[in-house]
């Protein structure tokens, strides 16, 4: 039982960890004038479709979503370009999937325009996840 | 055993607030007992499947955690990776270049770009090596 509680509440200061971290990382560059645009994480709910949902899928915590925080509104490609960029980081990807995350979502600041992928079509581990 | 007997009889006797007590203990250890059957049930019948899962969570999660995650890296990747990787195409593509040795060299090359071209570490590196291959 306390194995358990312990487990629960280090996955949970993981996954903040990620978040924090991606954000740091992100507002450094910002400042030093390597990114144009800032790009922010949260944790959000994920998707509805079952199809997204894999065997570690947090219940109602599992959407990774980053905002473009720009001056000008990002066209698509350019929000599929950030995704992709994930997408393509193999090590990045698995840790998501193992801390609970099913969904990537890239949003851009005005509006509610944004595009998803399920997380567990890119993790290219021989589909145990299915 | 008397004890045991001392206590429902005690609990048959109506309470001074004109409750009944016999149906607070019966209720409670039925919920004692409910509580048990869930505990075994969830030990015994989907202890396996826990397992499974449990084994296939930390196979992943070692595999993650040994490569710690670069995130300036990914965002660098994010900002900057196209930029470089249209120049790195542009001039590091084998048609470019006449001479066998350096065609075979240059193919080779622009695999390794096409291969990593939304990882800005690597991209830059390949830039390094190009530049000591072909002096451009």
């Amino acid at each position: 039982m306390w194995y358990r509680i312990l487990e629960w509440f280090g996955e949970v200061k993981e996954r903040y960890s990620l978040v924090s971290d991606f954000n740091r990382a992100s507002k450094s560059s910002f400042i030093q004038g390597t990114a144009p645009t800032l790009l922010s994480a949260k944790i959000t709910i994920g998707s509805t479709n079952i199809d997204f949902k894999h065997a570690f899928s947090k219940f109602l915590a599992s959407g990774f979503r980053i905002k473009a925080l720009s001056g000008k509104p990002l066209t698509k490609s350019e929000l599929i370009e950030i995704g992709k960029v994930i997408l393509d980081n193999e090590e990045l990807v698995r840790k998501l999937i193992a801390l609970g995350w099913d969904t990537l979502e890239v949003q851009d600041i005005k509006g509610f325009h944004g595009v998803k992928w399920p997380l567990k079509k890119y993790a290219k581990i021989g589909g145990l996840l299915e | 055993m008397n004890y045991i007997l001392q206590i429902i009889a005690d609990s048959e006797k109506i309470s001074s607030n004109g409750t009944s007590l016999t149906y607070s203990i019966w209720f409670w250890i039925s919920i004692s007992e409910f509580i048990i059957i869930l505990f075994l049930l969830n030990k015994f019948i989907f202890s396996k499947f826990n397992t499974r899962l449990k084994k296939e969570k930390n196979n992943i999660f070692n595999k993650s955690n040994k490569e710690n995650i670069d995130m300036i890296n990914v965002i660098d990747s994010i900002n900057q990776a196209r930029g470089i990787y249209k120049e790195l195409s542009n001039k590091y593509h084998p048609d470019r270049f006449h001479a066998e040795n350096e065609k075979i060299l240059a193919t080779k090359l622009f695999q390794e770009i096409v291969a990593n071209k939304r990882n800005y570490s690597k991209l830059v590196e390949l830039k390094a090596r190009a530049q000591n291959q072909f002096n451009l």
